[in-house]
């Protein structure tokens, strides 16, 4: 069989090329927009293509003689809402009969409630535009599907983790090492993780298995597991102790987001933003304490917190915080009954991930010689 | 000697005032944002006379950078019709051979970009034609003009925190550079992070330590070329270091100096500042350097993409300086070729003794399977 992979440079597309082409399970044609994406791709010898996402042309000619499509790429509102009907409509014409579609599960929004299962249909009127704009997508799919006849099979998965994750492997190891890393409701919640392997297995397993044409299915490690099971092994790993993570309750959380819109909302950014901070340290003291009560007014301080060291959480992005208010574990069993998917164990994918972590030289005493 | 003593009969054949005439050979993107950005500084002393590429359009688009240049489509025909001072070589890795040989012979002084050549035998060839030609020969490794780099070189040598005990270097960014071409990502071309990053990154540590050997290599390339690379060196006074170099992921980016009494930090490409420490303190040291010139932006590119940081973009302007007032018998060039074909050297014996990465979170299978394809690669 010969695959495309659209989103090639990326962390799931190369770990898939890396899956596909050293288990021998495929002949792989990896897709990227430019030459510079080629770094993870060049350390085979393989016949790479390029073509951008949103060129129908350039995909059918990239396309030629593949049996299935991956598409998995990432990208601003316009790419994430323009590629479905660029790659369906091109494996279409270049005779794919199988695209494999990478959506999400924050298509059904960072909390879906009890009973969410892979059936459910996206919600496409949240306020978060990544989330709006793959569940309009999902949409998109179901349209496209009819039209062109391309057998499409859509995989939502939810916090993806493993070696090159640059949000959940990387950025925890980094946290950690700065002294940044913190848990909501002292991790105890959901985490909807899962190993990058399980997910190309489940991708290839939707790229070959017949029953699974036209279908939708969670895709996720088969264990409850919690922020603070995230957290451990890479903490472990790196050399730091746990009891470092900073803990904020959930009800706080509501006063670190971003204030939607409107002109509250840009001042609220405006005197967040680091270069309002690096302005005002060049204030005199009695305007510095000014600005700093301007900014506390933002950003309520919990009470029995120390203001200085958790001052970093009025920077943390909007999605890291609401991905830990989750309390519903999503199912995995329509894809284990359709597609027969087998993931490893949650304790195995957090060995192999710390071990990324300590390679790469994600450890304490780098960052505190002596 | 080609680098420290340029000989009578040319340094005066140009007169102080006269701009160096310079070719730039090769119009990819380290010739538009950052030697043609850097020669516009030096606009008083130099003047590019000609631009070759065998794109038409990537000469239309440098020539936007010096519009008095003449284009060419071949170096034979610039160097015959502009017998140029001085070539810059900026074009792919494979070429630096035969573009400095041609260049050499038609009698213009060199600056070739890193890495200097392929293989050592190359920079050799290389060596012997300047001296033969009596002509300077200087290699782009910039990183050597940081404040930063000069300073911690003084430390470790001075021993004001004790003898260097090891030292290790994190370096890595996914690779984000813009280029046109797949020249950085194939075998035999100076494809793979080892030729990319390799090149700054020993020259520094063959300025900071003495008689530095390989003692273990490995990277990741499985058939093609390496993404990742770690090995571990030795050196004067029973130094090691370790190397781990990424173009897929952030690394630290941090190099570690550990001494008997104390630590030095340099951060990548950071030029005005380094850390350092006492052991057992709790306090770490951050040094200011100033020279006046190196906290400026140099120029703005229209491309956010594009943002050379300020400290790469004044040490290309230092470069040029420095070949400037070495063609000039002003100065001497602070970057010898013989001192970077020791790097090419070094870098070389690595590729002689790859081996797999360790890839603990990879399947034996795939394990198996990726060194099968490793030992087809040939050395």
């Amino acid at each position: 069989m010969k695959v495309a992979v659209q989103g090639a440079s990326g962390f799931v597309g190369s770990r898939l090329i890396e899956r596909l082409h050293l288990g021998g399970m495929a002949d792989v044609v990896p897709i990227v927009r430019t030459h510079g994406s080629l770094s993870r791709i060049a350390r085979f010898d393989l016949d790479w293509r390029l073509a951008d996402g949103l060129d129908g042309d350039a995909l059918t000619e990239a396309f030629k003689g593949c049996d299935v499509a991956f598409l998995s790429v990432a990208g601003p509102e316009p790419f994430i809402l323009g590629s479905p009907a660029a790659t369906i409509r091109a494996a279409r014409r270049a005779g794919v009969s199988r695209v494999v579609y990478l959506s999400t599960a924050v298509t059904l929004g960072f909390n879906p409630g009890p009973g969410t299962d892979d059936d459910t249909p996206p919600v496409t009127d949240q306020p978060w535009t990544y989330n709006r704009a793959k569940a309009r997508a999902e949409n998109l799919i179901d349209d496209l599907r009819h039209e062109t006849g391309v057998e499409v099979v859509v995989l939502r998965p939810s916090i993806v983790y493993g070696p090159r994750s640059l949000s959940w492997t990387t950025a925890l190891a980094q946290r950690l090492l700065w002294r940044t890393a913190f848990v909501v409701d002292g991790g105890a919640n959901v985490c909807n993780a899962v190993y990058v392997d399980n997910l190309v297995d489940a991708m290839w397993l939707a790229a070959t298995v017949p029953g699974a044409a036209n279908q939708q299915f969670f895709v996720a490690d088969r264990e409850r597991v919690t922020w603070a099971d995230m957290y451990r092994p890479i903490a472990e790993a790196v050399g730091v102790p746990t009891s470092e993570i900073h803990s904020i309750d959930r009800a706080e959380v509501g006063t670190l987001l971003t204030p939607p819109s409107g002109v509250s909302a840009r001042i609220s950014r405006q005197v967040r933003s680091e270069r309002a901070r690096r302005l005002a340290s060049k204030l005199p003291d009695e305007a510095m304490q000014r600005f700093r009560r301007l900014r506390g007014a933002w950003r309520p301080a919990a009470d029995g917190v120390r203001p200085g060291a958790r001052d970093f959480l009025s920077t943390v992005p909007d999605v890291e915080l609401l991905v830990q208010i989750c309390d519903t574990q999503l199912p995995i069993a329509k894809a284990e009954r359709i597609l027969g998917y087998q993931p490893i164990p949650f304790a195995e994918g957090a060995r192999r991930s710390a071990a990324w972590v300590t390679s790469m030289g994600f450890v304490a005493d780098v960052f505190a010689p002596g | 000697m080609l680098t420290a003593g340029p000989s009578e009969d040319w340094r005066h054949s140009l007169r102080a005032m006269e701009p160096v005439r310079v070719v730039v050979a090769g119009c990819g993107l380290v010739a538009e944002f950052s030697h043609l950005p850097a020669l516009a500084k030096l606009a008083d002393d130099v003047e590019v006379v000609g631009l070759v590429d065998p794109s038409p359009v990537r000469r239309e688009i440098c020539a936007r950078r010096a519009p008095l240049a003449a284009t060419f489509a071949d170096l034979g025909d610039a160097l015959a019709a502009l017998s140029p001072d001085e070539v810059v070589v900026a074009s792919p890795a494979e070429f630096h051979l035969e573009n400095t040989l041609a260049s050499l012979g038609a009698g213009a002084h060199v600056i070739c970009e890193k890495p200097m050549a392929l293989t050592s035998a190359a920079c050799t060839e290389m060596i012997g034609a300047a001296e033969a030609a009596d002509r300077l020969l200087g290699v782009g490794l910039m990183r050597r003009f940081f404040p930063s780099v000069q300073a911690i070189a003084s430390i470790v040598s001075n021993g004001v925190l004790g003898a260097p005990v090891s030292f290790a270097v994190l370096e890595g960014v996914p690779f984000g550079w813009p280029g046109k071409s797949a020249h950085p990502f194939r075998r035999g071309a100076g494809g793979g992070v080892l030729f990319d990053s390799g090149p700054h990154l020993v020259d520094v540590l063959l300025f900071w330590f003495d008689d530095l050997e390989l003692a273990d290599y490995a990277d990741d390339a499985m058939g093609g070329v390496e993404a990742n690379c770690r090995f571990r060196l030795t050196g004067a006074g029973g130094v090691t270091g370790t190397v781990r170099l990424s173009r897929d992921t952030f690394l630290s980016n941090r190099h570690l100096i550990q001494c008997e009494r104390g630590w030095v930090i340099y951060q990548y490409d950071v030029s005005d500042r380094f850390y350092w420490g006492w052991n057992g303190s709790p306090t770490a040291n951050c040094v200011m350097l100033s020279e006046p010139g190196w906290d400026r932006p140099m120029w703005a590119s229209p491309d956010p993409q594009l943002q050379v940081p300020r400290a790469l973009s004044a040490a290309f302007v230092a470069q040029h300086r420095n070949m400037t007032d070495a063609i000039r018998g002003t100065a001497s060039l602070l970057v010898s070729a013989r001192e970077a074909a020791a790097g090419i050297a070094l870098l070389e014996s690595c590729h002689a003794s790859r081996r797999l990465m360790d890839m603990p979170w990879m399947d034996p299978d795939e394990i198996a399977r990726a060194t099968e394809l490793e030992r087809k690669i040939p050395a």
